[in-house]
């Protein structure tokens, strides 16, 4: 039996300008992608925008992507930032989220293989039982930090915290995450 | 600022809030290739990607996959 296209092969293929790899690609992720976007950004219809924004820069710049590293990582940062983006302009707030991507795409190294999602992906069962036991104010922080997208100020609003208390949660949380993370995924050393 | 003052700075980082003077540490440890602080950022990535890849999806209306296809094919 034929093996489905692994996503370095789709990204490979896009690279090349090959829109069925494109559309592949599309049908794979894009539903994850939107759902995400429509967590952030309410106007529906700007978010149908900004997934076509996301796949018109895949296809320009897959080759700088390549390069990178995985393909699904820079997806979801890429949706994250442009959504982040839109809804802040909307409240004429500083729009640094997209730029700041930008930038980081010029550092070498810094984004994990296709290798290392695949570890994740395998390990997303035992990961998010884990993550079920942080506490439910933690992880209700970093659902409006990280998914929602909110600036600080407004998550101190909501949650009716300091921006401080704010601050030490989030770390608190995002500590717990990426402990979990080295264990389940083998990478915990004496050194960290 | 040293590596290890930023340990728990790099989610914060990708994600933008982090305060000022800690975002510029981490841009100058970044921007002179540190090992440390790039490896630290790849495996805070792994957790943002974790935390954004676990919301629910949601099918985008069909013609929006069309109107990709048919702006990538304009010159």
């Amino acid at each position: 039996m034929a093996q489905e296209p692994t996503f370095r092969e789709l990204l490979d293929g896009v690279a090349q300008h090959d829109e069925s790899a494109l559309v592949e690609l599309y049908d794979l992720t894009a539903p994850g992608l939107f759902g995400l976007i429509t967590e952030i950004v309410t106007d529906r219809e700007a978010a149908q925008d900004i997934l076509k924004e996301v796949f018109a820069r895949l296809w320009r710049d897959a080759k700088r992507i390549q390069a990178g590293g995985s393909v699904r990582v820079w997806l979801a940062l890429e949706a994250r930032a442009k959504a982040v983006d839109w809804q802040r302009a909307q409240s004429g707030m500083r729009t640094t989220a997209h730029s700041r991507l930008q930038w980081l795409m010029k550092v070498n190294s810094w984004m994990p293989q296709p290798a290392d999602i695949d570890q994740v992906e395998k390990r997303r069962h035992l990961l998010e039982k884990l993550v079920r036991r942080l506490p439910k104010p933690q992880s209700e922080l970093l659902e409006m930090a990280v998914v929602k997208g909110f600036p600080e100020t407004e998550i101190s609003r909501k949650a009716e915290q300091p921006p401080g208390r704010i601050e030490h949660e989030l770390r608190a949380g995002l500590r717990f995450l990426r402990h979990r993370l080295r264990a389940v995924m083998g990478t915990w050393s004496a050194d960290i | 600022m040293e590596c290890r003052y930023l340990d728990d700075v790099y989610e914060l980082f990708l994600l933008g809030l982090l305060k000022p003077k800690e975002t510029s540490a981490v841009k100058e440890h970044l921007e002179r290739g540190c090992p440390y602080c790039v490896d630290h950022l790849r495996e805070a990535t792994q957790s943002v990607y974790f935390l954004l890849s676990g919301s629910k999806g949601r099918k985008p209306p069909a013609q929006v996959k069309n109107q990709i296809l048919h702006s990538l094919r304009r010159p």
